[in-house]
């Protein structure tokens, strides 16, 4: 089959690799129908994150035909139509009876190695590394999926795949942002990056009642999309965003802060430049000056909430403010199969339509392409959709032209 | 001996049923296993390893507060690591069935 493979930092390349099969009981082959590059694939790319192999199947958004399944799974056959949760969750032990997906006990096979770094392991991911479980991912044309019926949602036929996709991490992310936020009604509400985790945090405070949403980036087309949600934008590049905020909230600083950009953040701040200058040398993993800045902006008694991606140690975190200010810190990797059906029923119902992200739309084979664009900022790029058969389409298509 | 502990979302009785010889076999990862149970009101299961007699051990079974299952105490010989291993592969098994793996084929 065909697969994104990684191969070492800004090198990712399109490549036949052998199909997955059945491994363990609970699993399914699924054959991929739609995927995506998300922006923390970038963190992959970027060579930021510990443990990635040459010959890695890069990942986590996608969804498909079931092909196959494991003689133990109960709830999905052959020729379901699912999409697929990026977090691997067995559903049997603690943290998953509790809904704490991304906690699962069971599906990293890397434990001891996350346990060794953060005290405790978490879950398995695709395509994330081999730090938690060195799952193959979903930028290829099949996959294995592992703990089958704990997670994987059947989709109605009248859904396009561009309209479900995203509930395989972008749209549960940004509302997870939104709801461990704390957002009571007449809120006012800051939401640091407008990629699409952004763009969907933005969308979910107003659903979950904010009265204003202030949306920070420095990407002309980001902040458009904000505007067009109805949110207020700042671009940081030409703007000081603490003082922007606190005029917009009469002083008080937002009630809710969002960081929705995580360890790669930029700013050209003295704190920002020491950061990135740390993190060449790996003296520090994470730029955390959006999360400096998000706990300096939030109101006294506020919620800062963590969406973003960080992988270890951060350096000067103003924990006096948080002290000082009595902020609540919530955070951690998406529970995506908590939100994947009351989501889906809100795209069904018409009160959210992802695929407004959607600016870039190919095949796999583009995806080296599309991953140097989105590292570099370039072509107005906000979210992929990839087709692992789109370039079969053209070819056939191409064969019927020429039979006609 | 080393001790490691973790708990399974599964009350006592059910570990008991679940937990097989050949379950421990898998666990310990040793092919030659005698199992010993019925030791304290079947809270407490003994294994030798013949082969290896380092890999030998003993498993107690105490409810977790609060309903959250049954702490897994197991006791061996063998490093630090090992046991803990041992434990993991346990506890999968016993909520799962099955050893989580990220292999493709």
């Amino acid at each position: 089959m065909k697969a994104v493979v990684w191969h070492g930092t800004h090198d990712v390349r399109v490549e036949n690799v052998e199909d997955p099969t059945i491994i363990n009981p609970h699993d399914a082959v699924v054959r991929v129908t739609s995927t995506a590059i998300c922006g923390s694939d970038l963190h992959l790319y970027n060579g930021y994150v510990l443990m990635m192999k040459p010959g890695d199947i890069l990942g986590h958004e996608f969804m498909g035909i079931v092909e196959e399944v494991g003689p133990a799974v109960r709830h999905l056959k052959r020729g379901d139509r699912v999409v697929v949760p990026f977090t691997i969750s067995c559903g049997q032990c603690e943290p998953c009876h509790r809904e704490l997906y991304s906690l699962c006990d069971n599906s990293n096979p890397s434990a001891k190695i996350v346990e060794k770094l953060y005290g405790y392991s978490s879950a398995g991911l695709y395509g994330y590394s081999h730090l938690f479980g060195g799952y193959s991912g979903g930028q290829a044309e099949y996959v294995r999926v592992p703990f089958a019926d704990c997670g994987p949602l059947k989709i109605p036929d009248e859904l396009e795949d561009e309209q479900v996709l995203y509930l395989s991490d972008i749209l549960p992310t940004g509302y997870m942002a939104a709801e461990n936020a704390n957002i009571k009604p007449g809120d006012v509400v800051a939401v640091w990056g407008c990629g699409p985790v952004g763009q969907f945090a933005i969308r979910s405070a107003f659903l979950l009642g904010a009265s204003r949403v202030v949306a920070i980036d420095r990407f002309d087309e980001r902040l458009d999309l904000a505007r067009e949600a109805g949110a207020e934008t700042v671009n940081h590049d030409d703007t000081n965003v603490l003082e922007a905020l606190y005029q917009c909230t009469g002083g008080r600083g937002p009630d809710a802060c969002i960081d929705c950009v995580g360890m790669e953040a930029h700013a050209v701040t003295p704190d920002a430049m020491a950061d990135k200058m740390k993190q060449e040398f790996r003296m520090e993993l994470d730029r955390s000056h959006v999360l400096r800045e998000a706990i300096t902006a939030c109101a006294k008694g506020g919620t800062v909430s963590i969406p973003g991606v960080y992988t270890g140690f951060v350096d000067m975190m103003p924990m006096g403010t948080v002290f000082g200010k009595g902020l609540q810190l919530r955070t951690g990797q998406t529970h995506v199969q908590r939100y994947m059906k009351p989501l889906l029923q809100r795209i069904m119902r018409g009160e959210i339509d992802p695929s407004f992200v959607i600016t870039h739309r190919g095949s796999l084979d583009d995806a080296p392409r599309y991953y140097r664009e989105m590292a570099r900022h370039r072509d107005a790029f906000v979210k992929s959709f990839l087709r692992p058969d789109a370039a079969v389409a053209t070819e056939m298509e191409f064969a019927y032209a020429v039979s006609i | 001996m080393l001790a490691q502990t973790m708990t399974v979302a599964l009350d006592r009785e059910t570990v008991i049923d679940r937990l097989t010889d050949s379950m421990i076999q898998a666990s310990v990862g040793c092919d030659d296993i005698t199992v010993v149970r019925d030791i304290v009101d079947n809270r407490l299961i003994e294994w030798t390893c013949a082969p290896h007699p380092v890999e030998s051990g003993r498993l107690a079974l105490i409810a977790a507060p609060g309903n959250r299952g049954t702490e897994l105490h197991v006791a061996m010989h063998g490093e630090k690591y090992q046991v803990k291993e041992l434990v993991r592969r346990m506890k999968m098994l016993l909520e799962t069935g099955e050893i989580a793996t990220g292999a493709r084929q």
